[in-house]
C-alpha cells in the first residue's frame, strides 16, 4: 500500500454541502439546504463564468415570466468513484409563458445567498408562445450530473 | 379533442396545424411543437420555408419547447504536487 496525493472525495461533497470555509463565510440561518432559482436570458446577453450574482441585465421577459425566474432544488451532493456530482430534483418548467426574443441560456444563482451565481447552461436559441419552456435535467451520477467536481 | 393553449385562447388541435422540430446535437436535445391557424398567412405557409428566427412560422400562435442538457458542468480539483 502506498499513500496517493488526492483531493478527498469527501471534501468534495461537503464543499457542495457547505461544510468548509477557507475564507469569511456568512453566517447561515440554519442547517438546511439554501434555496435556489433558474433565470432565462436573451441570445444577446453576455452571461458566463464573470457572473457573481443575478440580476436582470438581459434576461428574457415577457407573459407568464416572472424576473428572477423559477425555484429548484439540487438533490443532496453525493459521489461516486473520486466524482461528486448534484443535479436538480426535477425539470425545470417555465408554464405559460411567452418569450418572443430569442433565448438561449439559463443562469442558476442562490437566492439564499444574495442572489450569487451558481453556473449558466446555454442551449439552442428559443421562442417560446402561450406554452411551456422545459429544461430536462440528465441523469445525477459522475458522468452526466448538472454539477460535478472531479 | 385534444385543447391546445394558444395566444388567442384555448383550441381544439383540429383547428390548428402542428409541426414537431428535433435537433440532436452534443449539447442538448431540444423537442419543439408549434401550432399555427389552418389559415396562417405567415410566410412559412406561404413559402414553405421556415422562418429562421427560431420557429417555424412567424405567425405561429403556440409554440412549446423541451431542452434536455447533455453538457454538465465539471469542476476540476487538483491536489498540487509538493515541491
Amino acid at each position: 500500500m502506498a499513500n496517493t496525493q488526492a483531493i478527498t472525495t469527501s471534501f468534495k461533497v461537503q464543499i457542495l454541502n457547505g461544510i468548509h470555509a477557507f475564507g469569511t463565510t456568512v453566517v447561515r440561518g440554519g442547517t438546511g439546504a439554501d434555496a435556489f432559482k433558474a433565470a432565462l436570458f436573451l441570445a444577446s446577453a453576455s452571461r458566463g463564468a464573470g457572473d457573481t450574482v443575478y440580476n436582470t441585465t438581459g434576461e428574457v421577459s415577457g407573459s407568464g415570466y416572472s424576473a428572477g425566474g423559477v425555484a429548484f432544488t439540487w438533490i443532496a451532493p453525493t459521489s461516486s468513484g473520486t466524482t461528486a456530482f448534484s443535479s436538480p430534483s426535477a425539470s425545470i418548467v417555465y408554464t405559460a409563458v411567452t418569450l418572443a426574443t430569442a433565448f438561449d441560456a439559463v443562469l442558476l444563482y442562490n437566492s439564499s445567498q444574495g442572489d450569487k451565481a451558481v453556473a449558466v447552461y446555454t442551449f439552442g436559441s428559443q421562442t417560446v408562445t402561450g406554452g411551456n419552456f422545459t429544461l430536462t435535467i440528465p441523469t445525477n451520477d459522475a458522468v452526466t450530473g448538472l454539477l460535478r467536481l472531479a | 379533442m385534444a385543447k391546445v393553449p394558444t395566444i388567442v385562447g384555448e383550441m381544439d388541435e383540429a383547428q390548428l396545424i402542428r409541426r414537431d422540430d428535433v435537433v440532436d446535437t452534443d449539447i442538448e436535445h431540444t423537442t419543439s411543437v408549434e401550432y399555427c391557424l389552418t389559415d396562417c398567412q405567415g410566410a412559412a405557409h406561404r413559402t414553405g420555408q421556415a422562418s429562421g428566427t427560431g420557429c417555424f412560422c412567424e405567425r405561429h400562435v403556440h409554440r412549446s419547447v423541451h431542452v434536455t442538457l447533455k453538457q454538465p458542468l465539471e469542476l476540476g480539483c487538483i491536489a498540487q504536487p509538493l515541491t
